[in-house]
């Protein structure tokens, strides 16, 4: 494997390239021509592909979206024996007949009737393999023991390694199961850079041995055809980003007025011949508790409906605590005359206070047997019970209700006993409109749509067949009157509710979760959620280190919609904090991993690379330097918090600059964030950008494609160029640290074209580094090596580049800081992922510990390179 | 060499952290020079308590508590009555392992004159240290008279710490020292940024904060019979937790009883809770239990219930927060990110929420029973003024820096629904004898009178609300004069002060006061 800049190297003696496109769950790897190389373990080469001369790959970042803008790749596919056979319909299909897990390696499909054991098995986007055997006597049939490909790991990655997925047989996509591929949009794509030597041939044992990823993406059209074949474009992974989430789903409700909260305690109290005795819920039953009603004619019966009840854990739904009631009730009275069934009847206790009151009837029959006057329903004693959601229970003592006369019509009698709810916690019984209640979460965000009012609010759901009781807690919402205005309506206001996907945490964990979680949860540590991007190449660490501070104190709670992507969702905070998502190629050139990176420019001397007057080439005539006009950033910001219903506005305004130069207003919305919470951290980021409309300057450069350079690249700039300006000294050319937000080639002619940012007026310089002390050979007063973390490495490289051997302040974290105990180091070399510094000579009295830490000195004392750093009082500024 | 803890909190302009700030001394300077004043001054309360007390002439409580890891000094209040003009006797002890007991220095036996007909009040007497391995304090008062006294509040958070150590002190805090930034072309390093950040978190999540706390006489606790029902009511308030989004509250649990099958629940109404199964052991003193439970929001009820299934005494509970908005990493984990305002404003941002808004407003359960043989002054006018009734008593609680007000939330249960509606009273009173101000709470629910809740069981004959004082402000200075004072109708006021303060506050007519804290906007002047 190699970079790209080391295959564009090869250029300068006389190598040339191809390329090699590779397609999910396709065996065939399209190449632009027969090189006579091996086929790569898997696949098999065919010399079809057509590129487009004016083609271009790369990515720009969109500082406003806070992601990279890849180009789109169009590829053409020329006709072939082998191209007809894969593009063609397949010749077997059948329908799948059981949902298919990742790692199943048996397929159940209706009928298999007619498959082969060698036949290859295809479904969705995925190559099964080939079926190890064909059983049609099983109920449904099976093609068994295929070798799924995946899981896919992302590392270490792998020529032919897709991902396998979990196929639900519901999908349109995937319900049918092929002898060969039959959607391509969606696929992933890679291409790869083949070197090819002077005599024409490709090295090494195989086609991509010492191939470079060049680009990858997924196909985002259809196959259409073309002179000679046929045509599709792909879109590069990052611009995935932009598109929808899949992650809400809907479903039809009707309001619950009355709720039905869990009991999390229960009544108590003793009376005569009425008691109801229930213990807490941390016991696994009730036990004792009985309804005793009297009658005159059937003698008393004792109604026992808590005995053996199962509380669960989490509590009893009110619910089911009323519908032990009716069992008993019902149970017990089966075989008496004077008794009928048994029901809670609803009712309001007062339009002002918005409280149900359910009330305990039960319906007294005729009977022959009976007299006029008889008593036929007596209850006794009063227990008593409150809480925020059960506000009182309560029966009335003695007599409550009897028949003064015979009667010939059934009659629902009051017994009494009344359960009185509160509206804090209303419901909504809901159906999902897929037809699966199971598609509903236990817990997450809803939007509910009712009459010309609208609501977000999180839920709890608990499920039974066919429905899901949403339940809302008391102390969040909905308010007691927000899902409807009129609690007596006996038909509950019928209302639209939409399941929002839901993800919480620090940013760069719901970022890192939005890109990779497939449902699956094998797409590394951060596959977590149902709905995701499916994304399973993404650098993870390159968030920790560019989203720090601020971003460790804003933690959301991020509900998300239809119609919303990750730019939606996070493009605004991005943009703030002045980072992006970008395809980066990996150090081995083996893949492109989506990173975050920085956007701003500063000084540092652990740059990437220095480009020359000499890398500059000249491509169809332009000028290799051309300055671009940049946005210019707002100076009035409207910061708007979006937390479920939650919804606050932050205005942040320079007011001055707003007068001098008209207002340049920019938006952003912070998902997931209450103002109160996150106010400052983001007031502040949008104040530094107020210092950026005096700080930058944007170019764009060609250069040739040999450097190894990539978008979010810090680079240092040695250029003469008349176009390039150096705004501080007012030079012509520029000397100086760029940020590269952008970096594109021409497919056909591998020049490269890099957009950059330089510094304007005021120059940042970054931090000094801190570098702990891990270990250390020698003695504690005079070490002859000290260990840091790896990555300190590279400012300490550039150090020793500037001046060898390199100083630096030792000190101990709270003690004396006198700037007299230094070390120098010579060497620094990576050792077992940490940096080994060689030490020459030491300077002052010290013991060196874990404790300490190495820094770089004064101003005066350090070199050029510890000069990019900053410093009190050097020129630089916080911005 | 030269760590100095600043005078008073600095604050800084928002002009010093705009536009391409040129990299100087400051602003860094002062951020971490702020640091050190919260290690000097952050002192929420440890323990603050209204123990449970009887007519009698000696008590003796144990409360378990969580002491600094840094060896602090703790400064104890106490509030009395006594029947009689006479000495107090005061003994406080600290346990490493709940049974061996050191006097603590100062208060081997301490006399404090306390007089009859007034609350007295000590707040500045001898502090001490408690190390960090103690789990409990013991404080024993007794009437050198042969006269009873009522302990109404005992109170301890750390004292001012006037110097700080080089070097890192045991809970993570670091010392800034002002020689650095000062000298010439110095490096602006993570480190700083970053010790910054950590030196808050270390502060903050080291000194424990008492949200609720209560304590029995050792001597003579009560009882929970089965007799009465299952499951009583200890204890529920409203509590305010500045910030709090999603965190966690710890509970230490003394209390013994039945075959391992009493239970004692620390809630969030409508939220999570923690279940204590108590110890069966019969043997004094009892070993401190402990738990923890998620607590969500600014302003929850907590609540805490008994489960008897055999006699039950619960001897003392102390629930503590801590604040999680910090965190012990490192902020900046780049090896050299850019110098970015954000991050400045970040430390601004820390720096100042821990120094002003981080102490928690507590609900302190009070004694109700009340010894007939004290007398209370009736002031000009009698009835007007707070302490007229039998039922007062006197809270203690830490006031957080930069406050003006407290609005007050009482506990109240009704020994039936819906009987007549007793206005429960809130008063400060800093030394006695005069009602300084008043606020009256109305029932608006179910109204009733102050009931122990400890002896009651839940549910048939019991209500309980939780109502929160008026949100009126009146500025006016506080009258001495029952007669003349306001009518009631506003926020309590408190010391306005940089630093943190001690509020007195007397209740009648509730069995639990708690509140939330108003903060001052302007902090300049303090």
């Amino acid at each position: 494997m190699a970079k790209f800049s080391e295959v564009a190297d090869a250029l300068r003696h006389g190598w040339s390239w191809l390329y090699a496109l590779e397609v999910e769950g396709c065996h065939l790897i399209f190449c632009e021509a027969d090189v006579g190389a091996s086929d790569p373990a898997g696949l098999q080469q065919s010399a079809t592909l057509k590129i487009d001369k004016s083609a271009a790959v790369g990515s720009r970042i969109d500082r406003e979206k806070g992601i990279g803008v890849g180009f789109d790749l169009t590829v053409t596919i020329m006709r072939s024996e082998d191209t007809e056979t894969i593009f063609k319909k397949p010749t077997k299909i059948a329908r799948l007949a059981s949902d298919l897990t990742h790692t199943a390696t048996t397929v159940q499909v209706e009928d298999a009737t007619g498959w082969t054991t060698s036949d290859q098995v295809f479904i969705g986007t995925e190559f099964l393999g080939t079926a190890g055997n064909v059983d049609t006597s099983s109920t449904p049939h099976e093609l068994q023991t295929v070798t799924r490909h995946g899981p896919y790991a992302g590392t270490p990655y792998h020529w032919g390694v897709w991902p396998a997925y979990k196929v639900d047989k519901r999908s349109a996509v995937a319900t049918w199961v092929t002898n060969s591929p039959l959607y391509w949009r969606g696929r992933m794509v890679r291409m790869w850079l083949v070197p090819v030597d002077q005599f024409g041939a490709a090295t090494g044992s195989h086609l991509l041995e010492n191939a470079s990823l060049a680009w990858a993406g997924h196909i985002s059209t259809d196959i259409v055809p073309a002179p000679d074949g046929w045509t599709f474009a792909a879109k590069s992974d990052d611009r995935r980003l932009e598109e929808s989430l899949a992650a809400s789903i809907s479903g039809t409700g009707k309001i619950e007025p009355n709720a039905d909260p869990f009991l999390t305690e229960y009544p108590f109290g003793s009376g005569d011949a009425f008691a109801i005795t229930l213990t807490q819920k941390s016991l696994d039953t009730i036990s004792g508790g009985a309804i005793v009603f009297g009658s005159v004619k059937d003698g008393p019966r004792t109604v026992t409906p808590f005995e053996g009840l199962t509380i669960p854990a989490g509590g009893l739904a009110l619910s089911s605590f009323m519908a032990a009631v009716v069992d008993a009730w019902d149970t017990e009275m089966s075989s008496v005359d004077h008794y009928g069934a048994f029901r809670w009847h609803k009712t309001q206790d007062s339009a002002a206070v918005p409280r149900i009151t359910y009330e305990a009837q039960v319906l007294a029959k005729a009977a022959s047997a009976a007299a006029a006057g008889d008593v036929l329903l007596m209850g006794y004693s009063a227990p008593v019970y409150s809480t925020a959601s059960i506000a009182a229970w309560t029966v009335a003592p003695g007599v409550v209700s009897a028949l003064p006369q015979y009667i010939s019509d059934e009659i629902w009698i009051p017994i009494g006993l009344k359960i009185h709810v509160t509206p804090t916690s209303m419901g909504i019984r809901v159906t999902s409109d897929t037809g699966d209640v199971s598609d509903i979460p236990t817990s997450g965000w809803v939007r509910v749509e009712f009459g010309d009012r609208e609501m977000v609010t999180k839920y709890q759901a608990t499920t039974t067949p066919g429905e899901a009781l949403l339940t809302f807690n008391p102390a969040t919402g909905p308010a007691p009157t927000a899902l409807s205005a009129s609690v007596t309506d006996e038909e509950p206001t019928e209302v639209s509710v939409e399941f929002l996907g839901l993800v919480s945490g620090s940013y760069p964990d719901m970022m890192r979760k939005v890109i990779t979680s497939s449902g699956r949860g094998n797409n590394g540590a951060y596959d977590t959620l149902t709905h995701g991007y499916d994304l399973p190449d993404l650098d993870a660490s390159t968030f920790d280190e560019v989203m720090d501070d601020g971003w460790n104190h804003l933690v959301g709670d991020v509900a998300i919609a239809a119609r919303t992507s990750f730019v939606d969702l996070f493009g605004g905070l991005m943009r703030l904090g002045r980072v992006a998502v970008v395809p980066r190629t990996s150090d081995t050139g083996q893949a492109i991993k989506l990173s975050a990176v920085r956007t701003d420019v500063y000084d540092s001397p652990d740059y990437n690379i220095t480009v020359e007057d000499y890398h500059l080439i000249r491509s169809g005539g332009a000028s290799p330097v051309r300055q671009l006009n940049r946005r210019l950033d707002p100076n009035h910001w409207t910061i708007e918090f979006e937390r479920g219903e939650d919804k606050q506005r932050l205005i942040v305004r320079d007011i001055v600059a707003a007068r001098a130069e008209g207002v340049n207003a920019g938006r952003v919305t912070a998902h997931g964030l209450r103002k109160e919470d996150a106010d400052l951290t983001l007031a502040a980021w949008a104040r530094s950008s107020f210092a950026d409309r005096h700080g930058m300057l944007a170019y764009e450069l060609d250069v040739a494609p040999w450097l190894d350079i990539q978008t979010g690249d810090l680079i240092n700039l040695n250029l003469t160029h008349w176009a390039l300006w150096n705004r501080a000294t007012g030079a012509q050319g520029y000397a100086g640290l760029a940020r590269v937000i952008g970096r594109r080639v021409a497919l056909a002619t591998g020049s490269c074209t890099l957009t950059v940012l330089i510094h304007g007026t005021f120059k940042t310089a970054t931090l000094a580094p801190s570098m702990p002390v891990t270990a250390f050979t020698g003695s504690a007063s005079d070490p002859a090596t000290v260990t840091v973390d790896q990555k300190f490495v590279a400012a300490v490289s550039a150090y020793l580049t500037a001046a060898s051997p390199v100083r630096l302040y030792a000190y101990r974290p709270g003690f004396e800081y006198s700037y007299s105990t230094t070390l120098y180091a010579y060497d620094v070399t990576e050792i077992s992922a940490a940096g080994v510094m060689t030490v020459s000579a030491t300077v002052g009295s010290f013991s060196l510990s874990s404790d300490y830490h190495l820094t770089i000195p004064p101003e005066a004392q350090g070199n050029t390179a510890q000069a990019l750093h900053t410093h009190t009082d050097d020129g630089t500024v916080w911005r | 060499m030269s760590i100095t803890i600043p005078s008073g909190l600095e604050l800084t302009e928002p002009h010093d952290m705009l536009g391409n700030l040129d990299v100087k001394k400051d602003p860094v300077h002062t951020l971490m020079r702020r640091t050190n004043y919260l290690y000097a001054t952050y002192s929420p309360a440890i323990l603050q308590a209204c123990p449970y007390f009887t007519a009698d002439g000696s008590y003796s409580h144990i409360f378990p508590v969580t002491p600094s890891a840094d060896g602090l000094r703790y400064q104890p209040a106490l509030a009395f009555s006594v029947s009689a003009t006479s000495n107090v006797s005061v003994s406080i002890w600290t346990s490493e392992d709940g049974s061996t007991w050191d006097a603590v220095t100062g208060w081997a036996s301490r006399s404090l004159a306390c007089t009859t007909g007034q609350i007295n009040i000590f707040t500045d007497e001898s502090d001490f240290i408690i190390d960090a391995d103690v789990v409990a304090v013991k404080i024993q008062v007794s009437h050198d008279n042969r006269g009873q006294l009522q302990l109404h509040a005992f109170t301890l958070y750390p004292s001012e710490v006037a110097s700080v150590s080089a070097g890192s002190t045991a809970s993570g805090f670091i010392p800034y020292d002002d020689q650095w930034l000062t000298t010439s072309g110095a490096p602006v390093t993570t480190e700083m940024v970053n010790r910054t950040a950590r030196n808050v978190h270390a502060v903050v999540s080291d000194r424990v904060q008492c949200v609720t706390a209560w304590s029995m006489d050792t001597d003579d606790p009560i009882r929970m019979s089965t007799s009465e029902g299952a499951v009583r009511l200890v204890h529920m308030g409203q509590i305010h937790l500045p910030g709090n989004a999603r965190g966690t509250l710890t509970v230490k649990l003394s209390a013994r009883g039945g075959s391992g099958s009493n239970k004692v629940t620390f809630s969030q109404v409508d939220g999570a809770s923690v279940t204590i199964t108590t110890n069966t052991d019969s043997a004094s003193p009892w070993p401190i239990q402990s738990g923890t439970f998620e607590v969500v929001g600014e302003f929850p009820v907590i609540k805490i219930t008994a489960l008897v299934t055999a006699d039950l005494y619960i001897h003392a509970f102390n629930v503590t927060w801590v604040p999680n908005y910090t965190s012990n990493d490192d902020a900046l984990t780049e090896a050299a990110p850019p110098a970015r305002l954000a991050y400045l404003g970040d430390l601004e941002d820390l720096t100042m929420r821990a120094s002003v808004h981080s102490y928690a407003a507590p609900s302190l359960l009070r004694a109700g029973t009340y010894s007939p043989s004290l007398t209370y002054p009736t002031g000009a006018t009698g009835t007007a003024q707070i302490y007229d009734s039998t039922a007062t008593v006197f809270a203690l609680v830490r006031v957080p820096p930069a406050t003006y007000a407290l609005r007050p939330f009482v506990s109240r249960c009704s020994p039936a629904i819906n009987e007549g509606m007793a206005t429960s009273r809130i008063g400060t009173h800093p030394d006695g004898g005069t009602d300084e101000q008043r606020v009256d709470v109305p029932c608006t629910v179910s109204g009733g009178v102050d009931m122990f809740p400890p002896n009651t069981p839940v549910g048939s004959t019991q209500n309980v609300s939780i109502d929160a004082g008026p949100d009126a402000w009146d500025d006016t200075t506080p009258n001495g004069n029952p007669s003349t004072a306001p009518d009631g109708d506003y926020l309590i006021q408190t010391l306005q002060s940089g630093k943190p303060s001690l509020q007195v506050i007397g209740t009648r007519h509730c069995f639990a006061i708690g509140g939330v804290f108003r903060f001052l906007d302007d902090l300049t002047g303090l």
